[in-house]
């Protein structure tokens, strides 16, 4: 049956330029339980292969760049995003939350739950509100399907069809049958990126999901404006080309978001947990002593 | 044990110098207040572009210096030195600042570690061990529940915006 569905979606899929993902008839959508999106039929890809794929493309990730080895760091991202990613319409996919050593201010994510950022990222956050929105804007992206979005753009209806009809996984839960062309097609997305009103998208959820786990949306913002303020060279020639620039994203956020969480009561800019991590610590402020600005992690 | 150990975090957080000052312009006309509050008294109103200096953030709320006052203005009123204005809006730091942008918030705390470019990931071979490393450090749901508990997060329930509403 499932496979019916499947034919059924491919043609359909088949017949449709590539941007109409609001074409499809009205009985396939209906077979769409989880849509957001009315008829986008990669809301039926099989969750089990949307997972083993995410967990060969963060492979791919992994050999490019390393996990961090930093016990204390990994268990509280990994715990952070897990607590985030219980505020999502997925809570229950296998999350992966952890730092790799890359010093580019940069994150990822692939289907299925698997979010990476990167060291220089992290070293980068003010706040847990800021992590926490970063980590938000990667679970966004996993729970609106925005790479099977990319990669059906990218490889063809077809194609994506044929990915959701792979072998059973092999030993240990890792697939052995990942195509070279799969491969490839993984690489490209990461260097060319996902659709960039996916990325507004991405943020809009992004201080949502945030808040909804207790923290300021505005942390989000913060990051961004830090991702604004580096100076662009080769190191952030990447995350420009993947993304809208962060100047647009921030103003598209104030038209989107506004003052509409502002009311919203018990949210938290920081926490312990993170000052303890933050590493290098902070260099002293340049204020008087006498007149120390409050503490961070006040409740507002 | 584990009070003791929250108190000492709790003291080392008070310690903990707060954030290095930051510059920054005002992206549109502001008022300052002297409180992180938008019925705050206004101490004052900034000029698109003025400059000013971020001491701290609080919620929607950063406060700032700007011509020797002291008061709190929206975040989102903020872009920090190096960054580019918004294509709709005015001013922005000259491009010679920016093009010798050596501020903090730049590339000061990587050094040793590279970065990750195409050819890092066109070249990269699958790591199927770390990617088992990476299983490892799964988090437990529950665990992350009774964490954000003893935190003090709270939970809230909220819907997602409409896309390009919201003032």
């Amino acid at each position: 049956m499932r496979r019916a569905i499947a034919i059924m979606l491919s043609a359909a899929l088949a017949a449709s330029p590539a941007h109409a993902q609001f074409g499809l008839p009205g009985n396939i959508a209906g077979k769409v339980k989880t849509a957001k999106t009315v008829g986008d039929a990669l809301q039926s890809f099989p969750e089990p292969k949307e997972i083993e794929l995410g967990r060969n493309l963060a492979a791919i990730l992994l050999g490019a760049a390393p996990l961090v080895a930093d016990p204390a760091k990994q268990r509280y991202v990994s715990r952070l995003g897990m607590w985030l990613a219980q505020h999502s319409e997925r809570p229950n996919l296998p999350w992966r939350f952890a730092i790799v050593q890359s010093a580019d201010f940069n994150a990822f994510s692939t289907p299925g739950g698997i979010v990476l950022i990167n060291s220089g990222l992290f070293e980068r956050m003010r706040s847990e509100s800021e992590l926490a929105g970063v980590l938000s804007h990667e679970i966004a992206h996993v729970v609106a399907k925005h790479h099977l979005k990319a990669l059906r753009k990218q490889m063809g209806a077809a194609a994506i069809t044929n990915l959701s009809q792979y072998g059973p996984s092999g030993p240990g839960g890792v697939v052995g049958t990942m195509t070279s062309a799969l491969i490839n097609s993984g690489k490209e997305l990461f260097i060319r990126g996902l659709d960039k009103d996916d990325e507004y998208e991405a943020d809009r959820m992004a201080v949502v999901i945030a808040a909804r786990s207790g923290y300021s949306p505005y942390g989000f913002v913060g990051a961004l404006q830090t991702l604004a303020a580096i100076p662009q060279d080769e190191r952030t020639t990447l995350i420009y080309r993947t993304h809208p620039r962060p100047e647009d994203r921030i103003a598209r956020l104030d038209t989107a978001m506004g003052a509409q969480l502002d009311g919203v009561t018990g949210l938290v800019d920081d926490l312990p947990s993170f000052v303890a991590l933050r590493n290098p610590p902070p260099p002293a402020p340049a204020a008087k002593p006498a007149k120390a600005p409050p503490r961070k992690g006040k409740r507002k | 044990m584990r009070a003791l150990a929250v108190v000492a975090l709790i003291a080392a957080l008070s310690a903990a110098p707060a954030l290095a000052a930051e510059k920054a312009e005002i992206v549109r006309a502001s008022e300052l207040k002297d409180r992180p509050f938008v019925d705050a008294t206004t101490v004052q109103t900034i000029a698109a572009n003025a400059p000013v200096t971020v001491l701290a953030r609080q919620g929607a709320w950063a406060q700032v210096e700007a011509g020797g006052a002291r008061g709190w203005v929206r975040v989102l009123n903020l872009r920090l030195e190096g960054a580019q204005p918004h294509a709709g809006g005015g001013g922005g730091l000259s491009s010679a600042a920016a093009l010798f942008h050596t501020g903090s918030s730049g590339q000061t705390v990587t050094t040793g570690v590279k970065g990750m470019g195409d050819a890092d990931i066109r070249n990269a071979t699958p790591n199927l061990a770390q990617l088992a490393q990476l299983d490892t450090l799964a988090a437990n749901p529950g665990d992350a529940r009774a964490n954000a508990v003893r935190s003090g997060l709270h939970e809230t329930t909220l819907p997602y915006f409409k896309k390009g509403k919201g003032k």
